[in-house]
């Protein structure tokens, strides 16, 4: 009954040794697997809402709530300096959204390749695509929860203007971060079990070292330590987009690039010589 | 070039002997004395399989079968040793892989195919004939967690079998499905056989493995036993399991299963099976004269007892039984005269597994004396049928003959 599939081009050939792949090998895996991102990332997004009434609205609607908790607490009961022409709520809110969108992203993406070892250990695509599949789902919310932040900046009086075209290079920047530790940690995870708690204790210590409540220059003494957070780059770059100003924008993208670099090089390095092996732990 | 080359491929796993109180194993993993077992499930393992050849591997639990579909899927890497594969594969042990019960049938046939390796323009174009296949049109945008059981199965075996491998994989393959299923799997196999696929079939169920592989390998802790003819495979294989046991420190294979023992009520009955030329034997052609030694010890006197055995299948139970009438042994056996009989039979007509049950009776059977442990043994046919009894069907169109399923 079926049909052919059709000569292949190229035959592919699969050879394995004990060595460690060679990172032009697992490249080429990755070209000849891309369609499977989208379409687990689809589907990983479908399944998560199908059967929620408000479906994809709860992931929306959390960041923002959390960020209206946020906006009222840290205008009411603690001031917290903000430049005289940002809206607290905005700056806290448009934050928030990224925050999350990375919390979310970063603990299923951190336990992907185990929770995909029923897939993993029967047929063979390129790990690395696990930890990226929640990351590219939630991209989905993300992006219905800025479209909200758009909203509130009329409510609260903060012109739009031509610098609103950098949130998603913002967004982008925000999963490409959350993909990259995502992949070491996701390998990471197979060995060590422990990782999933870590990434959870380390997230709730994180939102308050970064510039997500406050801005980089309401914690003096903390400012080396905002600027070398990962997130510290795209988060200002959204800052920019949405006030047309922020605090440090260079640095905090320089610290962000170097982070690109060095979580590329670390995941490169983990996934050549485990990449295949991982799944013996399963 | 081979289709699929190993050499000396080895595949160590590393296992953790974990303490079950928290803090001791806290403390283990934090000095880094965490015990670490090592168990190589395949050393040295040589294996070349050309294009197009079908081959069957098989072995024991723990032999290194399902490590070696893993490698060769290209799920794990060996440890030491080299392995290629040529062409595309595809395991047929990823039957409904990646199946998610929230979404609906359509949805995980395109998500299950692209994991298999099938594109998105091919599962567009063959969804209908999929669906078909399956039977389930009318319930292909249900979501799958609604399905039954057999509904979920025939689609993911829909899509398995839509994938067109240059190298199929095939993982015990009469394990899954009921017996329609199974026949279509092999008649898939068969299909894509005919037109050229590699075909490695991993299994322990020694069932239909002459009729589906050109050649066999038998693995044994890991390492390769025998490779060569379905025959000598089948003789490897028990010669594999017959040292396991010696190595054990249980009787030899070759006095049988028979000769761990059930106390009914007196008499240890132990069974043996020969062929003509009076070796003890695990495996004989359909038809061939099998003959089978009962031997009972009493703890008291017994007189004129009946004789009863069956002959059984795993799926079918017994096909065969039958027992002497009161009288026909005549005398008085007991502690120092044991019953010693012989039964011949004919081997049964089709191809599979079975076993043969002998027992003790008192003289009007109304009393079970003993009755033995199965004596196990393969038969081989060259008719194509599964079944029980061998009904020699020949097929005809237009009044010519076009199959012939008859034993030849």
């Amino acid at each position: 009954m079926a049909t052919a599939a059709g000569p292949s081009t190229a035959r592919p050939v699969l050879e394995l040794t004990g060595e460690a792949t060679p990172v032009r090998v697992l490249a080429i895996d990755l070209w000849r697997h891309r369609g499977l991102l989208p379409m687990l990332a689809a589907k990983d997004f479908h399944a998560r809402y199908r059967s929620a009434t408000l479906g994809v609205l709860w992931s929306v609607l959390l960041p923002l709530l959390q960020g209206a908790v946020f906006a009222i607490v840290f205008t009411r009961v603690v001031d917290i300096p903000v430049s005289p022409g940002v809206s607290y709520p905005v700056f806290v809110i448009s934050g928030m959204v990224l925050w999350s969108f990375l919390t979310q992203s970063l603990s299923a993406g951190a336990t992907a390749i185990v929770d995909g070892g029923a897939v993993a250990g029967k047929v063979y695509f390129p790990r690395s695509i696990l930890p990226a599949v929640p990351v590219l789902a939630n991209l989905v919310s993300l992006a219905i929860a800025q479209a909200s932040v758009l909203l509130l900046m009329v409510v609260f009086d903060v012109p739009w203007s031509a610098t609103l075209l950098l949130l998603p290079p913002a967004m982008a920047l925000t999963a490409l971060v959350a993909v990259l530790l995502a992949e070491p940690l996701a390998l990471l995870h197979v060995y060590f079990r422990d990782v999933r708690y870590v990434v959870q204790a380390g997230l709730m210590v994180a939102l308050y070292a970064s510039p997500v409540l406050y801005p980089l220059d309401a914690a003096a003494g903390l400012r080396p330590l905002l600027l070398a957070n990962p997130v510290s780059g795209p988060l200002q770059l959204a800052r920019f987009a949405i006030f047309g100003e922020a605090d440090a924008i260079g640095a905090a993208l320089t610290a962000t690039s170097a982070w690109v670099l060095a979580l590329s090089a670390v995941t490169a390095l983990a996934y050549r010589r485990h990449e295949r092996v991982a799944v013996d732990r399963l | 070039m081979a289709a699929i080359t190993l050499d000396a491929v080895g595949k160590r796993y590393r296992m953790t002997d974990d303490d079950p109180v928290f803090v001791r194993q806290l403390a283990k993993v934090l000095t880094g004395r965490r015990a670490v077992r090592e168990h190589w499930a395949l050393r040295d393992v040589d294996l070349e399989v050309h294009h197009g050849e079908s081959i069957g591997v098989i072995g024991r639990n723990g032999s290194g079968k399902t490590t070696m579909l893993r490698l060769l899927a290209g799920v794990s890497a060996p440890t030491v040793g080299r392995l290629r594969v040529e062409g595309s594969v595809a395991p047929l042990i990823g039957v409904g892989v990646g199946f998610n019960p929230e979404l609906t049938g359509r949805e995980n046939v395109f998500a299950n195919g692209q994991i298999l390796g099938l594109s998105k323009a091919q599962l567009t174009r063959d969804l209908d004939e999929i669906v078909a296949f399956a039977e389930l049109e009318e319930f292909i945008s249900t979501p799958v967690k609604f399905y039954s059981s057999g509904m979920f199965l025939r689609l993911a075996f829909a899509v398995a079998i839509q994938v067109e491998p240059e190298v199929l994989l095939v993982d015990e393959i009469l394990a899954v499905g009921d017996l329609a299923f199974q026949l279509k799997c092999l008649e898939r196999m068969r299909e894509l056989r005919e037109r050229g696929t590699t075909i490695v079939v991993v299994t322990h169920n020694l069932g239909s493995l002459s009729r589906m592989c050109d050649r066999a390998v038998v693995l044994s802790h890991g390492r390769k036993r025998f490779d060569g003819d379905v025959d000598g495979a089948l003789g490897a294989y028990h010669e594999a399991m017959r040292d396991d046991r010696e190595a054990r420190g249980r009787p030899a294979l070759t006095e049988q299963e028979g000769t761990e023992l059930l106390h009914a009520g007196g008499a240890e009955v132990t069974v043996l099976v020969r062929d003509t030329g009076g070796r003890p034997t695990a495996q004989a052609r359909a038809g061939d004269e099998l003959v089978v030694e009962l031997e009972a010890h009493l703890d008291h006197e017994v007189t004129d007892p009946i004789v009863g055995f069956a002959v059984g299948h795993p799926i079918y139970g017994n096909v065969y039984m039958a027992h002497t009438l009161p009288g026909e042994i005549a005398g008085t056996f007991g502690p120092d005269k044991p019953v010693r009989a012989t039964i011949r039979v004919e081997a049964p007509q089709l191809e599979g597994s079975y076993h043969v049950v002998a027992s003790l009776a008192d003289a009007d059977g109304s009393l079970t004396l003993g009755q033995s442990r199965h004596a196990d043994f393969y038969v081989t046919t060259t008719a194509r049928a599964t079944g029980v009894v061998d009904l020699g069907a020949v097929v005809e169109l237009d009044g010519r003959g076009v199959a012939d399923l008859r034993r030849r």
